[in-house]
């Protein structure tokens, strides 16, 4: 999917994370979290596969992660990108 | 207890410092409409020491029952007047409150945001999704709530880079009148290879036209080539468009607003453009004194190399003679 516009989806509340797209002609995450050092690689793996399966190639994506479980931060950054989009998302393949 | 939680709804009430455990209910009001909110807000930053600004269009307000315990502000794309009870921390009322402020700004196509803050609040600024841009020691700290902002910005410069020896770089405030403006840029223009126009933003939302007036201005004298007018930025940070609500002291105020804008200059913007030089108008009022501007672009220890500050004396000088000088630039080569 190509990001046309910059959108967010989810909350800075405990357990859920705040997630920002936005188009850019390079791919660059950000990722700030409270258990970075334990769950970094983990947050940043789960991200640019979720991003990977949508088909975005070129974003800027930055999360703001307040102990989001795996499934909470898919669907975040789903929400956020579908936002920034002009596209349908094939849900039913995902 | 477990009675009177149970009848609030089916979630149990957060857990609060403050005795209180009704749940946590939120609204969103503007000023000019909902006069008894708009007091007990007043009342609410008047306890912790804050002002209430006059520009803010809209309110998010927290209440546990009919009790307040958290406001904060939206102005533009900047976020502020943030309060909350001192009852009532640490109790995800901060969190509720920008999230909701977030979405508000997301209706309105404001995904991008900016606050500025005391320095006790920086650490809870960043725990709610904002990034440091700048600090005024002390004073006040200048944040975004996007890691790629500025780096953006910055980036998108580098396309603006012109070669020359000397590059100038010049900030026209937006009270800044036509012919005055005119006879800085050429004044400036003349005494560099190259130089870069900033224009300050305004609230009011005319800074498309104001950016093309300059334009056509520069046109008009045969500079084209040799000055840039770039877009309105926030991150040329403006006096005026500062907030007053944590800061009352006006002098104060303006040379936060002042350090704000000169660090950013230095250590983002001036380096992606290779600017060398900073022009002011020597008449720039006592809000900007020289020692000022030339600690932050001169003197500060900061990785980019320092900028040397030029001033322009308008009072040797009358419009009509600058205009005349503008048109034959080499005249005045350093």
């Amino acid at each position: 999917m190509r990001i046309v516009r910059e959108a967010l989806a989810g909350t800075l509340e405990s357990s859920d994370a705040l997630v920002r797209v936005a188009p850019a002609d390079t791919f660059q995450l950000d990722i700030r979290s409270a258990v970075f050092a334990q769950y970094g690689d983990d947050i940043r793996a789960v991200v640019e596969d979720q991003l990977s399966r949508l088909g975005v190639a070129t974003a800027l994506v930055s999360v703001e992660d307040k102990g989001a479980l795996e499934f909470v931060l898919r669907a975040r950054v789903a929400g956020a990108v579908r936002r920034a989009s002009d596209e349908t998302p094939a849900w039913s393949t995902r | 207890m477990v009675v009177e939680r149970a009848s609030h709804g089916v979630f149990p009430a957060e857990a609060s410092p403050g005795g209180d455990v009704s749940e946590l209910g939120l609204s969103t009001f503007r000023p000019g409409a909902d006069p008894v909110a708009l007091t007990q807000v007043t009342r609410l930053l008047a306890a912790v020491g804050l002002g209430r600004d006059a520009d803010i269009e809209l309110f998010v307000a927290a209440h546990r029952g009919d009790r307040l315990v958290g406001c904060l502000g939206l102005a533009g794309a900047v976020v502020k007047c943030a309060a909350s009870d001192p009852g009532d921390r640490g109790a995800g009322v901060a969190a509720r409150l920008m999230g909701r402020l977030t979405d508000e700004a997301q209706a309105l196509g404001r995904t991008h945001l900016f606050a500025f803050t005391a320095p006790p609040n920086q650490p809870i600024l960043e725990r709610l999704g904002f990034h440091t841009l700048a600090q005024a020691p002390g004073d006040a700290v200048f944040l975004e709530n996007t890691p790629f902002g500025l780096s953006s910005y910055v980036e998108a410069l580098h396309a603006f880079r012109r070669p020359g020896a000397r590059v100038g770089g010049l900030l026209l405030d937006r009270d800044e009148e036509d012919p005055g403006r005119c006879w800085l840029v050429t004044q400036a223009a003349s005494l560099v290879d190259v130089l870069h126009v900033f224009v300050q933003t305004s609230p009011a939302g005319d800074d498309v036209v104001r950016v093309g007036q300059v334009r056509s201005a520069v046109a008009e004298v045969g500079l084209g080539d040799r000055v840039v007018v770039h877009t309105a930025t926030p991150y040329a940070v403006s006096p005026t468009a500062f907030p007053s609500y944590f800061l009352p002291d006006a002098g104060r105020r303006a040379a936060a607003a002042v350090t704000l804008e000169l660090r950013l200059f230095r250590s983002d913007i001036a380096p992606a453009l290779g600017i060398t030089d900073r022009f002011v108008a020597a008449d720039r009022g006592p809000t900007r004194p020289a020692a000022l501007l030339r600690r932050w672009l001169e003197q500060a220890p900061e990785t980019a190399p320092p900028v040397r500050l030029r001033e322009i004396d308008p009072a040797h000088h009358s419009p009509r003679e600058a205009n005349r000088e503008g048109q034959k630039p080499d005249a005045y080569r350093p």
